[in-house]
């Protein structure tokens, strides 16, 4: 149980934040994200024997946190976000590169995962797929028109 | 510099901008334990059967877990259908020596026209059990409409004590003289008592007859034929046009359809008092063709349940799942007689909590075969129900497909049109199941009772009009029939395969007088 406990706290430490934030630029919305990931923390604790074998336990916990997030969003009748103002507000302050962003917070949200966990997380195809439950060719071929638009859209910028 | 890298670069700082979310791993492994404790009531406990408490033996069960001993469902069988005293199923009490618990079983063992019955008495507690001596007798009962009545007193020569986890004979039960067996219910009763303790349970196992049946008495004990009756006139349908092979099944979450499909699966008396606001209501009702079966276990992942049977050996047993039952007459453990017309009902409460919330597929699978029966059900009622004034509620769409409908809300005799946009990257392609479902207030019904996903029948009121939606594209699906369609709320649930994943989507519609 001790061994059980360390090991779903170091997952938790290393994971949780970086999983809350990939969620978060993925969804738009922090506030859902933050309760999303903790949801899935939690439901990943409740079967940790089991989770804790899985190749990719983050790939796991990012797909029960976005499966409840589109649960939860139709349950509260899809109303717009007020948090995605705050969000890209708070992220712009940030960010040289606004029109790259803007870009990319403009991809189909299916698109936008995709860049998040690629290029943000740098998970390898093989496990995006497994966090979307897509096969492997779709993972390619949403990466590959989310590139081509956000290069596009950097040419029309220019 | 590369897209690429410049992605990566401009998502690092981005995702770094994203206001912190201050949480804590304790309070995460607290929600967790909740949720885990919440779970192992309602689930964690089908398997062990000792822990079970079944409704009726052979005819239904209901199950609850150990966890609530003083729970709605036991005292029900035997306060409602049942004299005081006396149960079906596994029965069980708390004694100071442990807990006593046991099951009496009936089967068949003889192939029509004949059908003998044998009765194994199995040991689920924590003590041994007399199940012979002093209490060797076993009882034949009628059911007269209020209490079972005594018909007939059934010796047996045999003396047993059970050891924990055991189980006696098997009985072949009898009785003195020929009768005739007029059509209704009857039960075997055998009474057992504690090897340790004065306790004593009163087990049942029901069977019933639907034509009159004539029965040759020859001798009770261990190893002797004694209850004979003809095997056609055993057991009944549950409703018109349940055959062999033919399955029936419904789920129950609100009280005022209880005592409806308590009926319409045949049970008698009163149905179950359960507090539907904790436990919803599972039945599966089968053609058994004298081949009985138990409930296994229970999983639940996502939107789908699965539930399994296991087929009871003529010693008592249980064949586990994907286990061959023996077709062999001959063979001892062989307790799948090609008996016709006889059902059975296996009704399981089950946690609302755990319960998908959207329309699930039920699947059924049973010791003889690899293959699940496979059923869609509404789930539990919504937790907001539809306000007409807020317009369209209740669209369930999945990644990359939209799916509503044109328009959202019409007077009765509009063509509503079900529409998908497709985009995903693949063709969306629909399945068989399509439900037409209407809002009674509380959840989802289906418009004309449950649908069978293997037949994928339409409600007449729909009419497909496209199976397939290809990438990028906005296609009509459905349209529907208001005419004659009661006003209220309506959806069309369903099931869309894109992109290698099968989801459930839902378009609701209002229909105004």
């Amino acid at each position: 149980m001790t061994d059980t406990r360390e090991s779903f706290v170091a997952f938790w430490q290393r994971e949780h934040d970086r999983l809350y934030r990939a969620l978060a630029l993925a969804l738009g919305d922090r506030a859902l994200a933050a309760e999303a990931v903790d949801e899935a923390m939690a439901r990943a604790w409740q079967r940790w024997d089991r989770v804790r074998r899985y190749q990719n336990p983050a790939a796991w916990v990012f797909r029960v946190g976005r499966n409840w997030s589109v649960s939860v969003r139709r349950w509260r009748s899809r109303r717009p976000s007020v948090d995605l103002e705050d969000l890209d507000r708070a992220v712009e302050d940030r960010i040289t590169d606004v029109d790259l962003y803007r870009a990319v917070r403009a991809l189909p949200e299916s698109q936008r995962t995709v860049v998040i966990l690629r290029f943000l997380l740098d998970w390898p195809v093989q496990q995006v797929a497994e966090a979307l439950e897509l096969k492997v060719p779709t993972v390619r071929t949403r990466t590959h028109r989310a590139l081509a638009a956000l290069r596009k859209a950097e040419e029309v910028m220019r | 510099m590369r897209i690429d890298e410049q992605l990566h670069s401009m998502l690092e700082v981005a995702a770094a901008g994203v206001p912190d979310h201050l949480s804590d791993v304790e309070e995460t492994i607290r929600r967790g334990e909740r949720r885990r404790r919440r779970r192992r009531m309602s689930v964690g406990l089908w398997a062990a059967a000792a822990t079970a408490l079944a409704l009726f033996a052979g005819a239904g069960l209901v199950n609850l877990g150990e966890a609530t001993p003083d729970g709605p469902i036991i005292g029900l069988g035997r306060d409602s259908v049942l004299p005081p005293a006396v149960s079906e199923g596994i029965v069980a009490v708390s004694t100071a020596d442990g807990t006593m618990a046991a099951e009496l079983v009936l089967s068949s063992e003889e192939a029509p026209p004949t059908l003998g019955l044998t009765a194994v008495v199995i040991n689920q507690g924590e003590i041994p059990l007399n199940v012979g001596g002093a209490h060797r007798t076993f009882h034949l009962e009628r059911w007269d409409g209020d209490e079972w009545v005594h018909v007939h007193t059934l010796p047996t020569t045999a003396s047993y004590t059970v050891a924990e986890g055991g189980r006696s004979g098997p009985f072949r039960v009898g009785y003195a003289g020929n009768t005739r067996l007029e059509p209704g219910w009857y039960a075997i009763r055998k009474q057992v008592v504690g090897r340790t303790t004065t306790e004593q349970l009163n087990l049942r196992a029901r069977f019933r007859v639907v034509g009159d049946a004539d029965l040759d008495a020859r001798f009770a004990g261990p190893a002797e034929p004694v209850l004979v009756a003809d095997a056609s006139a055993m057991g009944g349908p549950a409703e018109p046009g349940l055959w062999p092979g033919s399955w029936l099944v419904d789920i129950v979450t609100e009280r005022g359809d209880l005592t409806g499909v308590w009926r319409r699966f045949s049970q008698e008396g009163e149905p179950p008092d359960v507090d539907l606001r904790k436990f919803g209501l599972v039945f599966i009702s089968f053609a058994s063709g004298g081949c009985s079966k138990a409930f296994h276990e229970l999983h639940i992942d996502g939107n789908r349940m699965e539930v399994r049977l296991v087929a009871i050996s003529r010693e008592g047993g249980y064949f586990g799942p994907g286990e061959q039952v023996p077709q062999d007459p001959a063979s001892p453990q062989f307790a799948c007689l090609p008996l016709g017309g006889i059902h059975q009902t296996i009704v399981i409460a089950i946690d609302r909590t755990v319960i998908p919330n959207d329309g699930f597929i039920l699947e059924v699978v049973t010791s003889q075969s690899g293959d699940p029966r496979r059923f869609a059900l509404s789930g539990e009622p919504m937790e907001v129900p539809p306000d007409i004034s807020s317009g369209p509620y209740g669209d369930v769409v999945g990644d990359g497909i939209g799916f509503h409908a044109e328009p959202h809300d019409g007077m009765r005799g509009d063509q509503v049109e079900i529409v998908a946009t497709n985009a995903a990257d693949d063709t969306a392609r629909s399945q068989l199941t399509t439900v037409l479902e209407h809002w009674n207030g509380q959840r989802w019904r289906p418009v004309h009772g449950q649908q069978h996903v293997d037949q994928g029948s339409l409600h007449a009121a729909v009419q497909r009009i496209s199976q397939t939606v290809p990438a990028g594209e906005t296609a009509i699906m459905y349209v529907v029939d208001t005419s004659h369609l009661e006003p209220g709320w309506y959806a069309v649930r369903a099931s869309i395969l894109s992109e290698g994943r099968d989801r459930t989507l839902r378009a609701t519609f209002v229909v105004h007088p």
